[in-house]
């Protein structure tokens, strides 16, 4: 089975998905997977489809780019295969938040998710989030949500420790928690 | 996907509320340590004790880290010592205190409970010879606790018990005269106490009960705060209904923090898990107190009318949002009024806002009794023994658990203040009805009936 991955960046509005979906189908496409977000008017989706037999993932991309265009929307095709290692890889990681919190300023982000890449912990998602705060009420604020895997190898106190250190250096406050405990209090 | 407010609520659980696993308790069954020779005896229970709870601080402290939730206390609860105390006498018994002390510090608990009986229709020989043993046994160890259940709804009140207990307490307190008489912080006096409590100082492992097992206890005094303030704050103001269910969905985030972490510290260390008891267990930080909640919703302080009203709505309002959450819920499960370990409840009697009797009316409909009172050193052992009777009369009828955990200050009189230092606070020495006459009504004995509603069958 071949395995095909659409990305499309750009403008949000109404009727993205329907355009996307309709010119894959029309292809005999099947969508398994799609992960989408909007920021700031901005939309980005991934299509994850199983593709038949003999479809040319060029040809797809010629269609898909006469379709979109003018539309303000880029879009880029992918061969892979679909194979069962995710799913034996997904058993040795634990899912892990980080939440960092403080006065914002340049390099965050490349700060922890290099520390993030040294232990091998994947980022599955990031949000990032503005406000005013601090002692004064009025500096700028960030927060940041790390959604993680972390394989069960990882030396939890070294990765805490590291986290705690730069976190220290660059005066935000840290936390590092197991994401059941999200779920637990939250979710039913 | 988790979405930015469980996350920030959360962290402001944690970090801002005193969201914390209160206790986590190894209930260990000692009965299979029997033995009619002290050495013997003392040597299983050492043994027992330290090979299955030689792990447990190190596992509640991984698993706190994991989870960002600190375990606060590590205790461990054993069968009541009674049952094995038949052939010995009470000095014997004192070191069998001083050997679960031992056993304690080298695992490194801060507490063992369970040196304590079940008598609420007589007494063995065993039970006799520990009840004795408990002034000089808390005196000198630091660790044990001692719960003794006088009362039940389906027994009746064992009032030589009570009086028994009464002059138990005056002892203890003399024998701790040096530290205001602070041995009768680990000694409390039950009526229907629960097999399965995680919490000091009641905690013992019931007959019944498995050989070892992990009971959990939560707390959130300061989470339900911030959670009535927030509703108080909106407009419209909301009503009792709207009120209650804040506190019951608080209730339930709250009790899902011990049941996941519970569950996980058993697991690792291949042991059943018992219960979780939601109880809001105050401590005197500020923000960490019972008291203080009775202030958000609008009263002046704990203690004036309108107490006990909303006393009854808070520990239901817990009940049903923890009974929810968790698998097995047990133990007390309700709320404390604890006088010296709560900031709020110790300034509002301060204050003047709270007396003995307000308090006896609101343990009525709270999860325990009279807990952590200070009374005048002078206080006769007959006075003591009939605060006890009434808090009795209180559990028995109401089928609920009340208990007495008194300290009569050597030394001091109403209206001074004593210190006790760490979780166990501070609080104004309370004024108590003290009469010669209730000599003659305690020295009466015998038993009080069951009532009527204890023939069920």
């Amino acid at each position: 089975m071949q395995n095909l991955l659409v990305t499309i960046v750009g403008r949000d509005r109404p009727g993205i998905i329907y355009q996307v979906s309709r010119i894959l189908a029309d292809r005999h496409c099947n969508v398994i997977e799609v992960s989408q977000t909007t920021l700031m008017d901005e939309f980005a989706g991934l299509f994850s489809c199983a593709m038949p037999r003999g479809t040319d993932p060029d040809e797809l991309d010629r269609v898909l780019g006469e379709a979109l265009a003018g539309s303000g929307l880029g879009h880029w095709v992918k061969a892979g295969t679909i194979d069962n290692a995710p799913a034996m890889l997904r058993d040795r990681l634990e899912p892990y938040v980080v939440t960092l919190r403080g006065p914002d300023r340049l390099g965050i982000i490349p700060e922890f998710s290099g520390i993030m890449a040294g232990f091998e912990v994947n980022i599955n998602n990031l949000r990032a989030v503005s406000m005013t705060g601090g002692q004064d009420g009025n500096s700028p604020q960030v927060v940041l949500f790390f959604e993680l895997s972390v394989p069960r190898e990882v030396k939890q106190g070294a990765f805490r420790q590291a986290l705690n250190m730069a976190a220290e250096e660059m005066g935000m406050e840290m936390s590092l928690q197991h994401r059941d405990i999200f779920e637990a209090i939250h979710r039913l | 996907m988790l979405t930015d407010r469980e996350v920030v609520s959360t962290l402001e659980m944690l970090k801002n509320e005193h969201l914390d696993v209160r206790a986590i308790t190894l209930g260990l069954s000692l009965m299979d340590c029997v033995s009619d020779d002290i050495g013997r005896l003392t040597a299983k229970i050492l043994n027992k004790v330290t090979s299955y709870a030689e792990n447990l601080v190190s596992t509640c402290d991984k698993i706190g880290e994991k989870y960002g939730i600190p375990v606060v206390n590590k205790r461990i609860a054993v069968s009541p010592m009674s049952a094995l105390a038949g052939p010995f006498t009470s000095e014997q018994m004192v070191k069998v205190a001083q050997v679960l002390d031992r056993a304690g510090r080298e695992v490194g608990v801060d507490f063992v409970g369970g040196f304590g009986a079940l008598v609420e229709k007589g007494f063995s020989k065993g039970d006799l010879s520990l009840i004795n043993a408990i002034p000089e046994a808390l005196a000198e160890t630091s660790r044990v606790c001692s719960s003794v259940n006088v009362a039940s709804s389906r027994d009746g009140i064992n009032m030589d018990a009570v009086k028994l207990m009464g002059e138990i307490i005056k002892k203890t307190a003399a024998l701790t005269s040096d530290k205001e008489g602070l041995g009768c912080a680990k000694l409390v006096v039950f009526a229907n106490i629960p097999p399965d409590m995680p919490f000091m100082a009641g905690a013992y492992l019931g007959l019944g009960e498995p050989d070892a097992v992990i009971n959990v206890g939560v707390s959130g005094p300061g989470v339900v705060k911030k959670a009535v303030d927030r509703v108080m704050a909106q407009s419209p103001k909301p009503n009792f209904d709207q009120i209650s269910e804040t506190i019951k969905r608080t209730a339930y985030k709250v009790t899902r923090v011990g049941e996941l972490m519970g569950r996980e510290v058993a697991a690792s260390l291949g042991l059943p898990f018992g219960v979780v008891d939601l109880s809001l267990a105050p401590t005197p930080q500020v923000g960490d107190s019972v008291g203080e909640i009775f202030q958000s919703m609008g009263l002046k302080a704990i203690g004036v009318p309108g107490s006990t009203a909303l006393l009854a709505l808070l520990n239901d309002a817990v009940k049903k949002g923890g009974a929810f959450a968790s698998s097995h819920v047990g133990g007390l499960s309700g709320a404390f009024i604890p006088v010296s370990e709560d900031l709020g409840i110790g300034q509002a009697a301060e204050e003047g806002y709270l007396n003995i009797e307000k308090l006896e009316a609101m343990t009525a409909v709270c999860s325990v009794g009279l807990d952590m009172v200070s009374v005048p050193g002078d206080t006769s052992a007959a006075t003591l023994s009939a605060i006890i009777a009434d808090e009795m009369a209180i559990g028995m009828i109401n089928h609920k658990t009340t208990a007495v955990r008194v300290i009569p200050v050597p030394g001091k009189k109403a209206g001074e203040q004593v210190h006790y230092g760490g979780l166990l606070g501070w609080a104004r020495i309370m004024d108590v009805a003290d009469y010669e006459e209730a000599g003659d009504f305690i020295a009466l004995g015998g038993r009080i009936p069951a009532p009527i509603h204890s023939l069920k069958n």
